[in-house]
């Protein structure tokens, strides 16, 4: 097993057939064991945020700028030489009661530190980003699969029948590896992202063509007959029956979607928290994405992520600095650091932040050496995440790496792990929780994943 | 296209809704053969099925 029975199985012995949407949220899984978070929100830095420049200081690193790399360093066909030690350009300080390191790259987060669980010890194994981003969506380094986002909906569901249960929050780009990670893989197709973008219209082609309500759903209706009779052709073909199901969601989105994610009654001090009218476009965009985040969760979706929009790092991720690191660094840091810490802060004084679990995440981090200043490579053999929120012990640091932050050397934590626990806080067992899929039970941690035990309440 | 005649039941189906789509636009019922806008409704309808769209 898996688990106890999904919906779809539930439905078609009751022998309900496709009518049963009205009752997808009663009939939602169930978790294995009681959760201590419901939803989670996943923000997502794609690039390789630099570990030793962010949330793991290396003094030693600083006393070696400039100094020859002696070790080996190749991700082409050829092995790089005359590499250097790159120090760190920003200043680590201890903050909270915790005393928690965190560079002067994130101010705002760093007064958060007390909420978040620090990760140091992440190995990925793949130092290319469309392996890598694969890796920490879907739990495999190629497509196909599905992503996290998608095993936790076909899991939990929504809570809220109007919504879906997995929204994808973006600015415009898809990281390396495409639309596959935010993919269903061979679940259903009901539950793969929903994208909803910055700028402009959230959600693309929700406004009714009809401006008569009932014009409308009398041609949904037409259509919607025709398409249960054959869908009853097809043997209940899966993507014949999401897609009459998505038809039906973007109905119920039209009405329920605008006021979700209208700010019309936030008040000026939230907006102030994130952010949201400080700062470039780009800020003010991800402030919306943050504080949007929220306002879905309340409203009982399940999974949201948010990426980054793409303003450095060319398009393999905003945060993929192979030059101009201070530059590229601080523009992300600027941008993602009061919106994440305004989405924690506004969280947990609406009591929601017990029950939300927030990961701060990147594929993997960044060379602590370099062919020349300013600038770093990419680096799976020790890479930062944090999480916060649901389920979390707040105000610790686990594990660590070597001191020139070159590899994890205590408590490695594999991607694997970190979706173990993931799931772990919203009460699923990631060996419990599979879907029998060319002729096997396969689950989102394949035969990997150990809990980490040491961050979870 | 699906290359099969329509049933007894979706020609009734349209059959109906075209009156229907008739009436919600407010127009005679003398004006049902000649309206673009019923026309174009029945059409929006008629496209969009999953059978036009997915061959499993």
């Amino acid at each position: 097993m898996t688990r106890p029975m999904t919906r779809r199985q539930a439905l078609q012995s009751a022998s309900l057939g496709f009518g049963y949407t009205a009752f997808a949220s009663l009939l939602a899984g169930k978790p294995h064991f009681p959760a201590r978070a419901k939803n989670v929100i996943f923000c997502f830095m794609p690039g390789g945020v630099s570990h030793v420049d962010s949330f793991d200081p290396k003094p030693k690193l600083n006393e070696l700028d400039g100094q020859s790399f002696s070790g080996f360093y190749q991700v082409g066909a050829k092995a790089e030489t005359n590499r250097k030690w790159v120090g760190s350009p920003w200043q680590f300080k201890q903050h909270g009661q915790s005393g928690a390191w965190v560079s002067d790259l994130f101010p705002h987060l760093a007064t958060c530190v007390d909420h978040m669980a620090i990760v140091r010890s992440m190995v990925s194994g793949f130092p290319l980003h469309p392996r890598a981003n694969l890796l920490m969506h879907t739990g495999r380094n190629t497509g196909g699969f599905p992503s996290l986002g998608s095993w936790v909906n076909y899991a939990l569901g929504s809570e809220n029948k109007n919504l879906p249960g997995y929204v994808l929050l973006h600015a415009g780009a898809v990281p390396p590896g495409g639309l596959e990670n935010f993919s269903n893989g061979f679940l259903p197709a009901t539950y793969q992202a929903t994208a909803m973008q910055a700028e402009g219209k959230p959600v693309l082609n929700i406004d009714p063509a009809d401006k008569d309500p009932k014009i409308q759903r009398a041609k949904l209706d037409a259509l919607l007959q025709q398409d249960r009779q054959f869908l009853s052709t097809t043997r209940n073909d899966d993507a014949i029956d999401s897609a009459i199901r998505n038809y039906e969601m973007a109905y119920t989105m039209q009405s329920v979607v605008p006021d979700v994610l209208s700010l019309d009654k936030e008040s000026p001090a939230t907006k102030a928290l994130y952010g949201l009218e400080v700062g470039d476009r780009h800020q003010r965009n991800y402030a919306l994405q943050c504080l949007r985040a929220r306002r879905l969760v309340e409203a009982g979706v399940r999974f949201v992520e948010i990426t980054c929009p793409e303003v450095y790092g060319g398009d393999n991720g905003t945060w993929d600095q192979h030059s101009e690191l201070k530059k590229g660094h601080e523009g992300n840091a600027r941008i993602t650091d009061q919106p994440i810490a305004g989405l924690i802060k506004d969280l947990a004084s609406r009591g929601l932040l017990k029950e939300t679990l927030i990961v701060w995440a990147t594929e993997f981090g960044r060379t602590p050496h370099a062919p020349k200043p300013d600038c770093r490579d990419h680096h799976e053999t020790a890479f930062t995440i944090w999480m916060a929120g649901g389920g979390i012990k707040g105000g610790l640091t686990y594990g660590s790496t070597d001191e020139m932050g070159m590899k994890s050397i205590e408590n490695v934590t594999e991607v694997h792990d970190l979706h173990a626990t993931i799931l772990h806080t919203l009460g699923l067992d990631h060996k419990k929780l599979t879907y029998r899929f060319g002729g096997r039970e396969v689950s989102l941690t394949d035969v990997h994943g150990t809990l980490i035990k040491a961050v979870l309440t | 296209m699906t290359r099969r005649p329509p049933s007894a039941a979706e020609l009734e189906r349209f059959a109906s809704l075209a009156p229907e789509l008739s009436r919600l636009h407010k127009l005679a019922p003398d004006k049902l053969l000649s309206s673009r806008q019923v026309w174009k409704d029945l059409a929006h309808s008629l496209f969009n099925r999953k059978e036009f769209l997915y061959f499993p």
